[in-house]
């Protein structure tokens, strides 16, 4: 993703132009119980680490999909979720219609400005 | 010793000699326990715990032109190879690109002078072939320090941060199957240094970038992406409020930015 939609010129700039942009760890949000019990050996001599009580972090477990390893979403300040994106449906999607993924992902981002709440035709799950 | 228009030129002395310290600590945590699971892993120990490097292998480090602070090269493989084998034999690759998302490469920085010292900050992406696998540490960052009047090396420090995760492991555990399965883990200390620790501290700079903004600088020679303004996850509601604007927030398993994922 990072050499993909998040390297195109025009996304970068619609996102700092228009966001707040974050990245967090799933790992750090205890995504699977996999990561839950590698945090819990982890968490202690991590100072740094995503609280997962965080109201974003809930915000961000709200938006998930069940068994998408990246979710690409979109938040309002009040921490309510505008747009979802699991990124292997993107990507699927992508292919299948043929429309160039950093074309699609501003679509998606310029969506959720506009509160067209993108991606809540499908199902999610806070795992 | 020449200094044009805030730019430095940098040398070291071809005949000294260079003591390097060279340690990695056991891995204690994976994901998926392979450091328990793969030999390879659990046995995984320096090679050369300490060894005499000739000052050439230093020279790689350095640019081949004047330099101002903040400004960014290449770093020559020869001499990070000769460091790197230090720590492990099998090097699986130091700068090939691939379609996968992975960024290689090796970048210096020049982040400070005075007049007597410099201070060289870098980043290098490789990884480790071991045994029926290989193991990508999330990337070797470090500093060289160099006395411009002695044109000696004050201090030489190369090692794996800190994360969540900083290792991204390979094994092929079916020699019969052609793909190999995946894990993640940490290693505590992954690291060459040469000198005394205290050295940087105790040295103060006429001109300079802090490391956290040398340490960006050189990001973003390795990934596009970085050149999106990410903030922590903890200032991002706040600024939000204030900014009036909506959070682009990605859910990811691994940092976006480094190769432990």
């Amino acid at each position: 993703m990072r050499a993909g939609v998040l390297s195109d010129d025009r996304v970068i700039e619609f996102l700092n132009e228009n966001f707040i942009n974050v990245w967090v760890s799933n790992v750090e949000l205890e995504r699977t119980p996999r990561k839950q019990a590698y945090m819990a050996r982890r968490r202690k001599e991590l100072s740094k680490a995503f609280d997962r009580t965080h109201p974003l972090a809930k915000a961000i477990m709200e938006g998930w999909k069940e068994h998408s390893p990246v979710d690409c979403l979109v938040i309002a300040p009040e921490l309510d979720v505008m747009g979802k994106l699991p990124l292997n449906d993107f990507f699927d999607d992508c292919l299948r219609t043929g429309i160039r993924e950093e074309v699609a992902y501003l679509k998606f981002l310029e969506d959720s400005l506009n509160g067209k709440l993108p991606g809540f035709g499908d199902e999610t799950s806070a795992v | 010793m020449k200094t044009i228009e805030n730019k430095i030129t940098l040398n070291l002395d071809r005949d000294a000699e260079v003591n390097v310290k060279a340690f990695i600590a056991p891995i204690e945590h994976t994901l998926s326990h392979f450091h328990i699971e793969w030999e390879a892993l659990a046995n995984l120990r320096v090679t050369e715990p300490e060894k005499q490097h000739s000052v050439s292998v230093f020279q790689s480090f350095l640019p081949k032109k004047s330099v101002s602070v903040g400004d960014c090269w290449q770093i020559q493989e020869s001499g990070v190879l000769a460091l790197l084998k230090q720590l492990h034999t099998a090097l699986h690759h130091l700068n090939v690109d691939d379609d996968s998302g992975n960024a290689s490469g090796l970048w210096a920085c020049l982040r400070a002078y005075n007049d007597r010292f410099a201070d060289i900050a870098f980043r290098v992406h490789a990884a480790f072939k071991l045994e029926d696998g290989w193991l990508a540490p999330s990337q070797f960052a470090g500093h060289l320090i160099i006395d411009r009047l002695e044109k000696k090396i004050a201090f030489f420090e190369m090692s794996v941060p800190e994360g969540t995760v900083n290792l991204d492991i390979g094994w092929k555990e079916d020699k019969d199957v052609s793909y190999s399965i995946t894990d993640a883990g940490f290693c505590s200390q992954m690291e060459l240094r040469a000198g005394a620790r205290d050295v940087p501290q105790n040295i103060e700079f006429s001109t300079s970038i802090t490391p956290e903004t040398a340490e960006r600088t050189l990001a973003g020679r390795f990934y596009k992406s970085e050149q999106i303004n990410w903030v922590s996850p903890y200032q991002a509601v706040e600024m939000a409020e204030e900014q009036v604007k909506l959070i682009h927030a990605i859910s990811i398993d691994g940092p976006l930015a480094d190769e432990s994922c």
